[in-house]
């Protein structure tokens, strides 16, 4: 109970302090972290927020690599992804940023506190391999951008990722064992679920099969690997970007909004529909992620779950299980109708990570920091920071051929070993970059296979208009005033989802919601939303980007005999 | 009053000490034993049926906590660890235990723990008695003052700047000095002086011209070890658990307490899964790291802290010495 | 009793004494008689005034936009903007009233457990029962949040959890109306032993000759709790109670989040979360410490009453 209890009361306390506080003042031009000389070189301190697995920095081999680089010594300060939100808070507000920055602040940061970071595009002369990535990738500085300043640098993916983090998967195996062909539309979807409900495909003779399972829906919106990806059903062309979380959308350059549309009262009508037929784990919207993925796991080699919503097989339900699932494209909604189909699209922030790198504006040794930044666009550095030390996570063939390695150690799984001796997918720089060529080991590129199958549901997008892009962002005063409304749409529209999934009553209650969230300021937030993303497409126009072509530029990809594949770019 | 007097002379604190009867042959457990009524066996059965329920409500999620740490993670997450490990294994104390911080991490918890504790006596306390002091009249507006800053503070940005500006960032000073005195814990040791302690026992030293200090060294300190041993209790679990300073003051890993390590270690990139940290990429595979280690960590770091109580359990059984005082 | 009175007789004399005189030698007479107590209050005055009151000026925070250029005192002056903004959104009244629900219920509870549970314990014969009972309960206070949550989440699974199977083919935690209690129960299980330390300090100190006494008197058992025990309770018990009254809007955060969900959000968003939501995550600074600050005056409100309501009613007061 807490309530007599000190800790308690501390809790309070520090909670108002926290509230009541985070009241800043602003040391403007406060002294940068200590800029000394240790033996003639420049110390150049450089924050990095990681993985909690990633070993400390100085031992990793590849970081001596920069330092030479840069010809300076870095002072490293760490800090795990997750402890990093609160620290940001305090150190922001009070103005102290480190010289350097890896992987710690993004767009929603640029509105408030722009006059701590050091314009990069101004710097571009004293940063060729920056300078470099901005010409031969054009979308890599559209995405980077921010009123026309360019704060943080990019990592480049290309070849790499995928289009989308959400994948639809369904237990092949089980599909075999029942006789039933691969689900094409919502109907047959309904039925082939409430067949691995009552047939016992997984033959163990218990009814344990859950038929469909998702990560539970968060009650600040849609995120990522729900169940809303079903929306695509309906040519809806759902993206990750700003608004995402609360229905936006973007078609033919114009912003717009699902929750109140019939079609997204449609596709819950069928979840409930679902979840009546008891094909829904019945714990689907109250587990929380740990025993969700746990479940997936099934009983050794014995399936429980019928399909969910994940990135790749073998992620979503262990090595064991994962040859028994395959991906599903998006479905009809009607077996009758022919309208074009799409799937949920964050491919453009998946390859153009943006502000993976910042500079303080008052940093001492802006030549040294600069280099710094700019040796991760090296393919040398940029590869190791991705993959691991040479010798370690990458074998460097020759120049500029590379193969990533399996673990060294036998008992680490190829992504423990990826994250302890790199940034992975958190590091800076462009990786297959002009010249490079690059072999991987097969589960680097499992989602390849995947992705397949939404090739053409993700030709049906427009990638120059249909999508709203990862990079669009607010000014400060639009932010302050959308996530004044935002809250209490996310909340109204995801606890109406996920009681009428589990109650019903939606023919009842739908005007009734969308004039609740229509009193929330919804228009308005449509507004903002378009204002922001009408800046954005106008910077990708004046900078002649055509995403369609970039995000899949002309790279080559063959498979070799021994299970590894090898990407290169040919390009100049 | 003469009786006072004498035992105010003949037996200073640590002479005292000895003499309390802490183990089972207390006169009074005896003089139970020898006059009870039927009553007395009826709240018996039904005290030991209360305290049974208690017990097992407690005990088995505490159970549960050991039994799933060392078990599959999977299996604990979707329910079919109930009394016994399934899939028994020791990966995460592996890798608990495998990682040097941990070590580092709990000397400087143990240290911050004893030196916090021992500053947060000596300023707590004498600061309580005065306040205890009904002639000291200023009291009622130093207690208003304190009090007000339960409820209002500044917030962590001038926190943060003040720490800065004291030199406290990155220093272990940090764990002790801003936290050095509770008002709640003031509180309540004041109350305790006020109520437990005989107002007769001041007259008497007055008259004996004992001093404030005199006092306050000399007969309050010594009849007071219950409360010393709460509060004391109170702020060694504080600094114990203390994680935000760690957070929000720290970037030294060298310095970091162990509550902070194993957050580090313990919380991989959890976020990955909805936040984008690292793009959904082998989000399951964090996860079942996390889990993992999740209830060892419990266990490895409030293992220590949990001999703690039953030692400071023998200052609870004092009674009888006011008994004698006053009699 | 008798000496109360004395003392106060004293006391009233001395300060008639005092106003007479003139004001410097009154406060010289003050100083020479109490400097010792204020030499024992100075080191904690000292700690309380350099990481209480002086960072304290980040209040105005609540008035003035954020700026980090111009800095916490340099932003534009708005007056009750934020205060305003909280009190019109929409979602206003929903937020109050799950959380004074929430705490209320956490408060009530939480005071009465460890006072019983205390009693019970101090029934016990055998130290070693007494002891282990005492550990045991004491443990659970140190399980951290996430983990109790995940505990929860395990136990009320729907089907498998030791507790789930009990409630229906869903889970309690997708049950707005089950949140409020599934709060305090869980946190009244997790802090009682720990919260009974103190009272059972207080039951330490109680003369045994009056035990002795009450049964030479003839009283059984429960009349024994009653005039001994809870009596000597009563003065921590107050104590206790005016704080916890200073804490009705304060529902700590990371439990409320982590046991959020789709089905329970309508009845489980309190203020810390809400403030989490928009000002923390939203970078809103202002409008959290607005919040904060609306929070700090209630709480503190209800400080007051609690003790000049307890001054009145038992001459237990903090100041």
């Amino acid at each position: 109970m807490s309530t007599s209890n000190p800790t308690r009361f501390k809790a309070t306390v520090k909670g108002a302090l926290a509230m009541a506080g985070i009241g800043a003042l602003a040391l403007t031009g406060c002294t940068p972290s200590g800029a000394k000389e240790s033996s003639g070189t420049p110390v150049v301190t450089v924050q990095v927020v990681k993985d909690a697995r990633t070993k400390a920095m100085a031992e990793l081999p590849w970081t001596k690599d920069l330092e030479a680089a840069c010809g300076c010594t870095i002072e490293w300060q760490e800090t795990a992804s997750s402890s990093w939100t609160q620290q940001k808070q305090a150190s922001l507000a009070a103005g102290e940023v480190a010289d350097v920055t890896i992987g710690g602040y993004g767009s929603g940061d640029w509105g408030d506190y722009s006059s701590l970071f050091l314009d990069l595009a101004l710097e571009l002369g004293s940063m060729p391999n920056l300078a470099a990535t901005f010409e031969k990738a054009p979308y890599a500085r559209v995405s980077s951008e921010w009123d026309g300043k360019v704060f943080g640098a990019p990592g480049v993916n290309t070849g790499l990722m995928a289009n989308s983090s959400a994948h639809m998967f369904i237990n092949k195996q089980w599909l075999d064992e029942l006789k039933l062909p691969v689900p094409e539309t919502w109907d047959e979807l309904k039925s082939t679920l409430e067949a691995f409900k009552s047939k016992d495909p997984n033959g163990n003779g218990k009814a344990d099969e859950v038929p469909l399972d998702f990560m539970a829906p968060e009650t600040g919106g849609w995120g990522w690997f729900n169940p809303n990806v079903l929306l695509g059903s309906f040519g809806l062309p759902l993206s990750a970007g700003g608004g995402a979380g609360s229905g936006m959308y973007a078609q033919d350059g114009k912003i717009q909004n699902y929750l109140t549309d019939p079609s997204y009262k449609e596709f819950i009508s069928y979840l409930g529909e679902l979840w009546e037929a008891g094909v829904i784990s019945k714990d689907a919207f109250t587990h929380d992620f740990s025993k969700y993925i746990s479940g997936l796991k099934g009983q050794g080699k014995t399936a429980t779950v019928g399909m969910t919503f994940w990135w790749t097989p073998s992620d979503a339900f262990g090595s064991k299980l994962a040859d028994q699932y395959i991906a599903l494209p998006a479905l009809k909604a009607d077996s009758g109708s022919d309208a074009p189909r799409t799937w949920w699209f964050n491919g453009d922030s998946l390859n153009y990570i943006p502000n993976k790198i910042s500079v303080a504006a008052n940093v001492k040794e802006k030549e040294a920091a600069l280099k710094i930044v700019d040796a991760f666009y090296t393919s040398d550095i940029g590869i190791q920071a991705r993959y691991g030390s040479f010798d370690v996570g990458v074998k460097k063939n020759g120049e500029k051929d590379y193969t990533v390695l399996q673990p060294a150690d036998e008992t680490k799984n190829a992504s423990d070993w990826q994250f302890q001796n790199s940034l992975s997918d958190g590091a800076p720089g462009w990786f297959v970059q002009p010249g490079v060529k690059l072999t991987l080991p097969a589960e680097q590129f499992e989602v390849r296979g995947v992705e397949e199958v939404y090739e053409q549901d993700i030709a049906n997008i427009d990638l120059n208009s249909d999508v709203i892009y990862g990079g669009v962002s607010f000014t400060a005063d639009e932010a302050r005033e959308y996530s004044l409304n935002d809250t209490g749409i996310t909340q109204t529209a995801m606890s109406k989802f996920a009681q009428w999934v589990t109650k019903g009553g939606i023919d009842a209650e739908w005007d009734g919601y969308v004039k609740d969230l229509e009193s929330n300021n919804l228009k308005r937030q449509i507004e903002l939303q378009q204002a922001a993303y009408d800046r954005y497409l106008q910077v990708m126009q004046e900078k002649n980007v055509d995403l369609n072509a970039e995000l899949n530029p002309e790279l080559t990809f063959a498979e070799n005999a021994d299970g590894t594949a090898t990407i290169s770019n040919e390009s100049k | 009053m003469s009786n006072i007097t004498g035992t105010l002379d003949g037996a200073p604190a640590p002479k005292v000490r000895p003499r309390r009867p802490g183990a089972p042959k207390t006169p009074r457990t005896k003089r139970r034993i020898q006059q009870r009524t039927a009553g007395d066996w009826a709240v018996d059965i039904v005290l030991g049926v209360l305290i049974a329920l208690i017990l097992a409500a407690v005990i088995y999620p505490l159970w549960f906590i050991v039994v799933a740490s060392f078990s599959d993670p999977r299996a604990v997450a979707t329910g079919e660890v109930t009394l016994l490990p399934q899939g028994f294994g020791l990966t995460g104390y592996e890798m608990i235990l495998a990682d040097d911080r941990i070590w580092t991490g709990y000397r400087n918890t143990i240290l911050y723990s004893v030196l916090g504790t021992a500053v947060n006596l000596l300023v707590t306390l004498p600061a309580a008695f005065a306040m205890s002091r009904r002639e000291f009249r200023p009291r009622r507006i130093i207690m208003f003052l304190f009090a007000f800053t339960m409820f209002f503070g500044g917030g962590l940005i001038p926190m943060f700047l003040l720490v800065k500006q004291l030199g406290l960032l990155n220093n272990m000073w940090v764990f002790i000095l801003p936290t050095a005195f509770s008002v709640f814990n003031m509180i309540i040791a004041r109350s305790f002086f006020e109520t437990s302690i005989p107002e007769e026992l001041r007259e008497a030293a007055a008259l004996d011209g004992l001093s404030y200090f005199g006092y306050f060294l000399k007969i309050v300190i010594p009849l007071s070890s219950a409360i010393i041993a709460v509060i004391g209790l109170y702020y060694f679990v504080g600094h114990w658990n203390d994680f935000f300073t760690g957070l929000i003051f720290i970037r030294d890993q060298e310095l970091q307490p162990l509550q902070n390590v194993l957050q580090q270690i313990l919380m991989a990139n959890q976020s990955s899964a909805g936040a984008g940290g690292s793009l959904g990429q082998s989000a399951g595979d964090a996860q079942n790291l996390a889990d993992q280690i999740k209830f060892g960590v419990i266990i490895v770091s409030t293992l220590p802290i949990l001999v703690l109580y039953p030692m400071l359990q023998k200052y609870f059984n004092k009674g009888v010495m006011i008994g004698a005082v006053k009699g | 009793m008798t000496s109360r009175i004395t003392e106060e007789a004293v006391v009233a004399a001395s300060v008639h004494a005092l106003r007479t005189e003139p004001k410097r030698r009154r406060l010289a007479e003050h100083f020479r008689r109490y400097w010792q107590l204020w030499a024992m209050t100075l080191p904690a005055i000292g700690f309380i005034i350099v990481f209480a009151y002086i960072p304290m000026y980040g209040i105005q925070l609540a008035f003035r936009e954020f700026d980090v250029t111009k800095g916490l005192t340099g932003g534009d002056w708005v007056g009750f903007k934020y205060f305003e903004q909280f009190f019109n959104n929409p979602q206003f009244g929903q937020i109050m009233l799950n959380t004074v629900n929430i705490s209320l219920w956490t408060l009530v509870m939480g005071f009465i457990a460890p006072i019983i549970l205390a009693i019970l314990i101090n029934q016990i014969a055998s130290p070693r029962i007494k002891g282990f009972t005492q550990t045991i309960t004491y443990m659970p206070h140190f399980i951290s949040t996430v983990v109790m949550v995940a505990i929860l989440q395990i136990f009320l699974a729907p089907g498998s959890g030791i507790m789930g199977r009990f409630f229906g083919d869903t889970s309690l935690l997708g049950d707005p109306g089950a949140f409020a209690h599934l709060y305090w129960i869980s946190e009244v299980w997790q802090h009682t032993g720990w919260n009974c330390i103190i009272y059972l300090a207080a039951l330490s100190s109680v003369d045994t000759a009056l035990y002795e006494a009450a049964k030479i008197d003839g009283a059984g058992r429960l009349q024994l709790i009653r005039h001994v025990d809870i009596p000597a309770l009563l003065p921590t018990a107050g104590i206790l109670l005016i704080l916890n009254m200073g804490s009705v809007l304060g529902v700590g955060f990371e439990k409320v989040f982590l046991m959020q969900n789709t089905l329970n959000i309508m009845s489980s968003e309190v203020i810390s979360t809400y403030v989490y939501r928009v000002g923390i995550l939203g970078n809103q600074f202002s409008y959290s410490t607005a919040i904060g600050l609306f929070n700090a005056l209630v709480n503190f409100a209800f400080l007051i009453l609690a003790n000049y309501i307890a001054k009145r009613a038992s001459n237990t007061s903090i100041f």
